[in-house]
């Protein structure tokens, strides 16, 4: 049988395992996006020359929502995705653990006592 | 003073006692038990909004509401990509290491966060160096947030630029800068010492709820002022097409950078001492889910707002605060506020939040300092059996010397602000980001790893920013600008730098167990 404490820290190393995968998700979404929709590219540059990029790419001149297309997608959209994720997280993806009781550094008198 | 400046400087003023009188009723609940984890972690009782609010607080700090707008400005929408990692945030600062870190702080009596690395390996070596490292980073941070408070009370008063020549520093200081000084650092500097962690907590509060109203509105008048952002985008477009396009105008954010950037919000906010300190101080589980919920709208209202707000002063005033037409580019957002506001009142509302911005950054920055020399230097190493009311003394005592130091060091400050506030959030979270997650998640992790993770860390970042500064800067944005080794911001190399150390020095050192199945119960 677990103790409770040990259920914290093991509940707690999951909830930090899923927040790395969400980062590394939105990083390479991000920046992916924006790499290849918001920066010009040289006509000899591979992601050109293999239809995955554009010299000059369309979203540079469209726009949405007021703003230029690959912030809409590349920043926007991924930024609504990551709040509805933070919301269901914190509503139900993280289960109440007990953090335990106070201790007393060790070294530490008792000076800070009024 | 004319009516307007002076129905301005009376909304301000109001806020002004607003946070004093806070903090005055802040000190009641210092009084009450232990001194030491209540004047620094509050006894642990933070709830959901206001650990949210501080939070915030301490991220979204002066660099937000000056540095950042001043980018905006200058560099268009490519901004919205070196800010975009905000959307992760909430995540990264909060649950990555909130509950475990908690749960730590509490089993180890930690005040402080050279306190949990002292306790975890029972090392007081640890606790003395994550002190330097902290005590070096922040100071740099505070210059920068006193010098925004400043600006935006001189923009509220309404002053002419006036040089003073002061005798030590043998350089002029322009004299409504210095008067904005004097009054943010006195305020600031007050609230703190008097009402310690509860005062800066609830001073968060107010102000967090000052600057989401007040950039909500600016947003709102500025879009309208532009009539549209489509218009506004539209006008920037014609400006120059780099406005609207990445990397930006003269380059500013090529990719390397990019991932740079988006390294650097999502996890220096997460390495931020001032930010575990908040951690270390719910008081449950449940407060922290309900405060990273709160904290994640909080953010994204914020940035949002001021990208649009930017965005559309850029396409108003095409080049009025930039520094090549002559401008002031740190001081747009108080011009802002006061060109926008439909009424004077507003207006000192409205500059209110960049105000309240810088205060609650120091406030926490401190904070922080202090309870590290007061608790890791001198309760901790010098005088363990220190009374009570020598502890009162010196934590108030340190914390005023602190913001007075900080003030003196004000005077000269250098320009664009935000690049102070990335070279110290990167030292820190370089510092401490790496060795925090293996000292709360890693059973193997050794105290000698955790000491090398640390230096190497730190080391890295100021051998990169001393290049650059000894090479005259990379130019590009000033002269405080680092040596970016292979076009990479220094938070790459030295988050991967002490990240490498931590474990490979962990593996080759032996590790404590009666540490471990302290902190590791089966």
């Amino acid at each position: 049988m677990m103790s409770p404490a040990a259920l914290t820290y093991r509940h707690a190393l999951r909830e930090a395992r899923i927040v790395l995968c969400v980062w590394f998700l939105a990083l390479v979404w991000t920046v992916g996006y924006c790499y290849l929709h918001g920066y010009r590219h040289d006509a000899d540059c591979w992601l050109v020359q293999n239809g995955i990029a554009e010299t000059v790419p369309a979203a540079l001149s469209q726009t949405r929502f007021g703003m230029p297309m690959w912030v809409c997608w590349g920043i926007f959209a991924p930024a609504v995705c990551c709040t509805v994720f933070t919301f269901l997280f914190g509503l139900f993806g993280m289960p109440d653990d007990p953090l335990g009781v106070e201790g007393l550094s060790e070294g530490e008198s008792e000076g800070g006592q009024s | 003073m004319k009516t307007d400046n002076l129905l301005i400087l009376i909304a301000f003023i109001g806020y002004l006692i607003g946070v004093i009188a806070l903090g005055v009723w802040s000190h009641r609940l210092v009084k009450k038990g232990n001194f030491v984890k209540n004047y620094f972690v509050g006894g642990r009782q933070l709830g959901a909004w206001v650990l949210a609010l501080s939070v915030a607080g301490t991220a979204i700090s002066g660099g937000s509401f000056s540095g950042f707008p001043s980018l905006i400005y200058t560099n268009g929408w490519v901004m919205a990509l070196w800010i975009a990692s905000y959307m992760v945030v909430p995540l990264t600062a909060m649950a990555l290491l909130g509950k475990r870190l908690n749960q730590v702080s509490r089993v180890s009596g930690s005040v402080t966060v050279p306190d949990v690395f002292r306790d975890r390996f029972n090392s007081p070596t640890l606790g003395l160096v994550a002190t330097v490292l902290i005590f070096c980073f922040l100071v740099f941070n505070m210059i920068a947030q006193f010098k925004s408070g400043a600006l935006t009370l001189k923009t509220a008063l309404g002053l002419p630029r006036h040089d003073l020549i002061i005798p030590i520093l043998n350089t002029p200081v322009d004299q409504g800068y210095l008067i904005g000084l004097c009054i943010f650092a006195f305020t600031v500097i007050a609230y703190t010492s008097y009402g310690g962690f509860w005062a800066v907590t609830w001073t968060d509060v107010l102000e967090g709820f000052v600057k989401i109203a007040g950039v909500t509105l600016l947003a709102i008048l500025a879009v309208r002022a532009v009539g549209g952002l489509d218009v506004a985008t539209d006008k920037l477009r014609a400006q120059d097409p780099a406005l609207v396009e990445c990397p930006g105008p003269a380059n500013f954010l090529p990719l390397s950078m990019a991932f740079s950037f988006f390294l650097m919000w999502s996890l220096s906010s997460a390495g931020q001492p001032s930010g575990m300190v908040r951690l270390m101080s719910f008081k449950d589980s449940p407060s922290l889910r309900k405060a990273m919920i709160v904290v994640c709208g909080y953010y994204i209202i914020t940035y949002s707002s001021l990208v649009i707000i930017f965005i559309c002063s850029r396409a108003m005033y095409p080049t009025e605060f930039l520094k090549s037409h002559g401008g002031i580019p740190d001081s747009v957002m108080p011009e802002m506020a006061v060109r926008l506001a439909p009424h004077p009142i507003i207006a000192g509302l409205l500059l209110a939040s960049p105000f309240a911005a810088a205060m609650s950054a120091v406030a926490a920055f401190m904070l922080v300092i202090s309870s590290a020399l007061v608790r890791d230097v001198y309760q901790r190493s010098i005088n363990p059996n220190v009374s009570a009311k020598t502890l009162k003394i010196l934590s108030y005592s340190v914390t005023i010397l602190i913001g007075v130091t900080v003030l003196v060091a004000s005077l000269k400050p250098p320009d664009y602000l935000q690049y102070l506030i990335v070279f110290t959030g990167t030292g820190q979270s370089c510092s401490f980001l790496a060795p925090m997650i293996a000292c709360l998640y890693w059973r193997r992790a050794t105290k000698q790893g955790i000491l090398a993770g640390m230096l190497g860390g730190g080391g890295t970042i100021l051998a990169l920013y001393i290049t650059g500064w000894s090479m005259g800067g990379g130019s590009k944005f000033d002269k405080f600008s680092p040596y970016y080794l292979l076009e990479f911001d220094p938070l790459v190399w030295g988050l991967g730098l002490s990240m490498i150390l931590t474990i490979v020095v962990s593996k080759l050192t032996r590790t404590d167990e009666v540490q471990k199945a302290k902190y590791y119960p089966a």
